[in-house]
């Protein structure tokens, strides 16, 4: 749009402000692999067309919880969450961000934006595993047993709702999120049903996982396969893709990281899928590291942080980078997961916590409740064929399964927004 | 319930600046070397020293985060505020004229530092750039330089030092304009300093007219930064910027 003004303009033509916009493109997703998918995203020529400027705020709350904040962590603070409303009266969408993401992310801008587009408000909450919340609305600060932090979220929903201006219309509500929070809010949906506080009209959940636990191994073995020499072959790993950058630059043009940056280098230096790989393996564990480093300096359980160690707000993290990345999800859960629901009064079996983040556990309620939908894809590589399955026949016509797509990678696609707009726009049945 | 309320809006590439962190900030983990091997030339990119690329040298760690922190503070509670007004009172045409006027004046430094670098091709664009844009395009209020195929070049002081073989020295933190190096920072005093001697705004003639066009400057330079203080949610995003802003200055120069 920009560069067709300016074209206009040097070439001296009179301009009319509001020329056709060019329409995204509405073909298959055009990456076939669901690794690649998974790092490129949605190329821009294929991307939905979302209303700009919305009226975002970034509120902050009081903390839910009584917690002293470590200096190291504090950062975190205050408890955010991001709102978008309709002047007169709408639905509320609750969205629940992914693995580690807090509300400011990205794609809860993108999925804001699709919403309000739709006609709803939007509020966007950071994901139980991010050190905000862990800070401000966990009362387990250690992320990963999926009924607490489902409770959590619950009652941060209600603070939400209660923390809405007086102006603000809300004539019912409604859930979604992705990835690990579209797993969430599954659960918290079957929850309302329950506590019946909210009545949620429309459930989507984006790419969620079916097994949290399957899951997470697939993206450790990932790397266990991929990345060469472990967590120790990673400076080598950067080096070589600094090399790659370099050679895709020789040819003389400015470097420049621009919006389809990512989509060009896919196309022109087809790079090893193993490389692909390693880089979802490794997007997962900064994810994993920030939020074992965060639970092991909240709850002092000496896992990474020796326990005597009190890290002041300017002390370097460097020693304990390493030690975070090391972290697989197996060893946080070995680590500091099943140990700290197995102390000071707790106990919970280690089969008990797998077995509470699977969907299957709520299977015959998924497949009752005409409400609740899914969009994902076959190659998405948290999913296994027997997960991709159970989805299918549980979820039936209300599954959208796309062949291609990775995980959440035709999120923004014209495509997946339009069918998410249409999910929350259809008549309740 | 509520206490403080900041607006902000949706803007796309954000996302993707902040991806490309993530991407290469997923490698942040190292057994950490503090430096550099001492037998490796200063100029050589980090990347290619030890074949580490993620050991920076950073002496002055506890004086940078806490500049660090003091940006995060001023961003959140003066800055950002400031751009949320600016972002409501100006329509969206107006903010790309004055990002394209700052963006013109900024091309006196590029074409500088690409002569500097006896680079022709780049100084050859950047010269078009800047004699179309500044006359066809309205004092630099328009692009249509970009509209017919000359992309802008990215070239500064420090690019130039770095160019010609000086290290970049300790990473270096700097009050409001955030991630730098030593080198970097002298770079930056030294591109300031040609525009001041420069005078092409003839602001000497004008001292008033100094209060406006700082202020904008600053407004517009934030405005056009999508980067947010503390949005990757990691505990260790003062790591993971400093080895995103070290790796691609280091990328710049070999460019």
């Amino acid at each position: 749009m920009l560069s067709f003004l300016r074209a206009c303009l040097a070439l001296g033509m009179p301009l009319v402000a509001f020329v056709a916009v060019a329409q995204p493109d509405t073909g298959p997703y055009p990456i076939d692999d669901g690794l690649a998918a998974t790092v490129v995203g949605t190329p821009a020529k294929y991307k939905a067309e979302l209303p700009q400027n919305l009226d975002f705020e970034v509120r902050s709350l009081k903390p839910l919880v009584e917690r002293e904040t470590p200096d190291t962590l504090r950062y975190a603070r205050p408890l955010q969450y991001l709102r978008v409303t309709q002047d007169g009266p709408a639905p509320l969408a609750f969205v629940i961000a992914g693995t580690g993401a807090s509300a400011l992310s990205s794609k809860c801008i993108m999925l804001s934006s699709a919403l309000y587009a739709a006609g709803y408000s939007v509020v966007c909450l950071p994901s139980p595993t991010s050190v905000i919340f862990m800070l401000g609305a966990a009362k387990y600060p250690v992320p990963g047993r999926m009924t607490t932090d489902v409770r959590d979220l619950y009652k941060l929903m209600q603070v939400v709702r209660d923390d809405l201006d007086s102006e603000t219309n809300v004539t019912g509500y409604a859930l979604t999120g992705w990835s690990l929070g579209a797993t969430e809010a599954a659960f918290i949906a079957r929850h309302d049903v329950d506590a019946g506080v909210f009545n949620f009209s429309r459930v989507l959940l984006l790419n969620p996982a079916v097994d949290v636990w399957a899951s997470v191994q697939r993206m450790d073995q990932l790397l266990a396969e991929n990345l060469e020499g472990g967590i120790d072959g990673i400076p080598a790993f950067v080096a070589r893709g600094l090399g790659g950058l370099k050679q895709l630059y020789s040819s003389g043009d400015p470097l420049r990281f621009n919006e389809d940056f990512l989509y060009r280098a896919y196309q022109t230096k087809s790079p090893q899928r193993g490389d692909i790989a390693a880089i979802v393996g490794l997007a997962f564990r900064l994810s994993l590291a920030n939020m074992a480093f965060g639970a092991d300096v909240i709850t002092h359980s000496d896992v990474i942080v020796p326990e005597n160690v009190e890290l002041g707000p300017y002390d370097s993290l460097d020693p304990y980078i390493h030690r975070s990345f090391e972290m697989s999800f197996d060893n946080y859960f070995e680590r500091l997961l099943a140990p700290y629901w197995n102390r000071d009064g707790r106990h919970v079996s280690r089969e008990q916590l797998i077995a509470e983040a699977d969907l299957r556990q709520i299977g015959s309620y998924l497949a009752a409740n005409q409400d609740i939908g899914v969009f994902t894809s076959e190659d998405d590589p948290i999913l296994s064929t027997d997960e991709i399955t159970f989805l299918r026949t549980t979820f039936g016509e209300r599954a959208r399964i796309r062949p291609h797509g990775g995980h959440m990678g035709n999120l923004a696609s014209a495509n997946t927004v339009a069918a998410l707009q249409q999910f929350f726009s259809r008549p309740a049945p | 319930m509520n206490n403080r309320v900041t607006r902000m809006y949706a803007r796309p590439q954000c996302a993707f600046i902040l991806f490309v962190c993530l991407w290469l900030g997923g490698c942040a983990s190292t057994p950490v070397p503090q430096t550099v091997s001492d037998d490796t030339p200063d100029d050589v990119p980090v990347a290619q020293t030890t074949a580490n690329a993620l050991a920076i040298h950073d002496p002055w760690e506890g004086f940078n985060r806490r500049v660090y922190r003091f940006n995060a503070l001023a961003d959140r509670y003066v800055l950002m505020p400031v751009v949320q007004v600016y972002r409501t009172v100006t329509p969206g045409f107006a903010r790309t004229g004055v990002q394209n006027f700052f963006s013109n004046l900024g091309e006196i430094n590029t074409f500088a530092n690409s002569v500097l670098q006896a680079k022709p091709t780049s100084s050859a664009v950047t010269l078009s750039r800047f004699a179309l844009n500044t006359t066809v395009g309205l004092a630099g209020l328009f692009d249509p330089a970009t509209a017919i195929g000359l992309e802008q070049r990215n070239e500064d002081f420090g690019q130039t030092l770095g160019h010609y073989g000086v290290g970049a020295g300790p990473y270096l933190v700097l009050p409001f304009f955030g991630p730098s190096s030593l080198r970097d920072s002298i770079g930056l005093a030294g591109d300031q300093g040609l525009i001041f001697a420069l005078d092409p705004l003839q602001l000497d003639e004008h001292p008033w007219a100094r209060v406006p066009y700082w202020g904008l400057y600053a407004i517009n330079t934030r405005d056009s930064v999508s980067f947010r203080y503390y949005q990757t949610g990691s505990p260790f995003e003062y790591t993971l910027v400093r080895l995103v802003y070290m790796n691609y200055r280091a990328l710049l120069i070999e460019e």
